[in-house]
């Protein structure tokens, strides 16, 4: 009987954790940092395709050289590639990585904008990635976003404190979580 | 009677005077002044290289930056307290390429590329080795465009006249939206490969990179699957944006724009027609020549016009990537 009792409870805390693995909130890494961050935003990621939509609630770039690329990433190489199809509401986008593979440490899926400085505030944006499977089932991704050249307002890294300050990069993580999975994130 | 002393004070006094006047006609030649404050740039400088200006600046600013140049164009120019970009971009006009390294976050170099080379940014990934250019009008400036433009297709010109039979790929913008089928249609198959193609309508851009072994009839039919899944998925999704936008009017008025693009589109993929506004095509230089100044055509670019800033990110020891995004026509029809 008590045996019984205790195998039910193992099972249970068993099956919760499974539970929580799944539908668990997603923390958002560190791009409640960062104000140029989207402020929240879904990601849908399998090995069939690497869709995001987010959006900005605050004005995120100025000036006439802002780039801006939404990432999925993971450090399982042989997870998914790209098919060559990608779609984005991103002004003047790009496919940042046409066949999503193959640096030494990452898969990248990336769509990004030459012209970050229109994005509205407000306004839902979307990226996606037509993928296929190649080996491993199941990654560990990270979906975020990363800002290139910018006019001024560099608060990272500490070389870029002048007023007007530009050629400035930096990146974040929105979300980590185990794909294939579909998942909100805010900051 | 010869007097030798008269005339070597007549030589000292003229060499007292002359030297003076020559050295501030030197003077007055060439010159440069430039200062560095605060993130603002002056420039005072008259008939020097513009290496020469531009390392100079480079040396004054903080952090520090390189220029390598491969031209020696001289300048002159003059003015005040302008943003350290502008400047740059002042004085370099639109041979240039801008190098920033990822790593460390900071201007690395500035390339000075032989005339005709065009503008283009590079962004350095020095964790993968990788430089990412961009080749592109200096600005999105109406004039900007045009001069880009008109220099691309004299560029190419000039491509096609030292060899004609050499097969060249040539990134096209298309005046106006078209469906792919009739984007495919203007390069006849016996004669053009099309390798990629840029397709968009309304907020959307996109692309497809054809897989070289699919047919025509195949590269289209997987094009209009893919256009529709995405769209359909799409559709669904934004139900989920409109109610995550926390009753913010603007913001569920995005959702709700969303959806009535990805309905249209959807509308027009089911009924085989995927809208383009760019494409990769592979060809002789001498058929290419046929279109390139066909009014369908706004922009017909190439790696030959660019390859400058790609063989010197090669010498850096980077693995160049080239990204070029076409330019949209105006208007969504």
């Amino acid at each position: 009987m008590v045996k019984k009792i205790l195998l039910t409870i193992a099972t249970c805390i068993g099956l919760f954790i499974a539970l929580m693995g799944i539908v668990s909130p997603v923390v958002a890494a560190d791009c409640w940092k960062k104000d140029w961050a989207p402020n929240k935003g879904l990601a849908d990621i399998s090995q069939w395709a690497a869709i995001n939509n987010f959006i900005w609630y605050n004005k995120p770039f100025y000036g006439t050289e802002a780039t801006y690329e939404h990432e999925t990433k993971t450090d399982v190489k042989y997870w998914a590639e790209g098919t060559g199809y990608w779609n984005s509401t991103l002004p003047n986008a790009y496919l940042d990585n046409p066949m999503g593979n193959f640096f030494d440490s990452e898969a990248s899926f990336t769509v990004g904008t030459l012209s970050a400085e229109k994005i509205q505030t407000n306004t839902w944006y979307y990226t996606s990635i037509a993928l296929r499977p190649i080996i491993q089932s199941s990654a560990i991704v990270r979906v975020g976003g990363e800002k290139g050249l910018h006019r001024k307002g560099c608060e990272y890294p500490p070389i870029c404190q002048d007023t007007i300050c530009f050629f400035c990069r930096d990146r974040c993580v929105a979300a980590e979580f185990t794909a294939p999975a579909r998942v909100w994130w805010q900051k | 009677m010869f007097n030798i002393k008269k005339w070597l004070l007549c030589a000292v006094i003229v060499a007292f005077t002359v030297t003076p006047l020559l050295a501030n006609e030197t003077h007055e030649k060439s010159h440069l002044v430039v200062i560095v404050k605060d993130g603002l740039v002056s420039v005072d400088a008259e008939n020097i290289l513009l290496s020469e200006v531009l390392e100079e600046i480079g040396g004054k600013s903080t952090p520090s930056f390189e220029v390598k140049s491969f031209t020696t164009r001289r300048i002159t120019a003059s003015f005040e307290n302008r943003p350290l970009k502008e400047a740059v971009s002042q004085l370099a006009k639109k041979n240039y390429a801008i190098v920033f390294n990822k790593q460390t976050n900071r201007l690395k170099t500035i390339f000075l590329l032989p005339e005709g080379s065009g503008t283009s940014t590079v962004i350095l990934d020095t964790e993968n080795d990788v430089a990412k250019i961009f080749p592109g009008p200096q600005d999105n400036e109406p004039a900007r465009i045009d001069d880009y433009i008109k220099e691309r297709r004299e560029c190419l010109h000039d491509i096609i006249r030292q060899e004609p039979d050499r097969q060249v790929i040539v990134q096209i913008s298309l005046a106006e939206f078209t469906s792919a089928k009739k984007l495919m249609n203007m390069f006849p198959e016996s004669k053009f490969t099309i390798s990629a193609l840029s397709h968009g309508w309304g907020e959307m851009n996109g692309g497809y990179k054809i897989n070289p072994s699919d047919s025509r009839e195949k590269a289209l039919k997987y094009l209009i699957q893919y256009h529709e899944q995405f769209l359909q998925n799409l559709l669904e999704v934004a139900d989920d944006l409109v109610r995550e936008s926390e009753q913010n009017p603007a913001r569920e008025q995005s959702a709700r724009a969303l959806m009535q693009t990805a309905r249209e589109q959807l509308s027009m993929a089911k009924q085989g027609i995927v809208m383009t506004y760019g494409a990769e095509i592979v060809g002789k230089a001498d058929d290419i020549n046929h279109f390139i100044d066909d009014p369908k055509i706004k922009l017909a670019d190439s790696a030959g016009c660019y390859k400058e800033i790609v063989e010197i990110m090669k010498k850096d020891g980077y693995d160049p990537h080239t990204t070029f995004t076409p330019i949209r026509p105006e208007g969504n029809k």
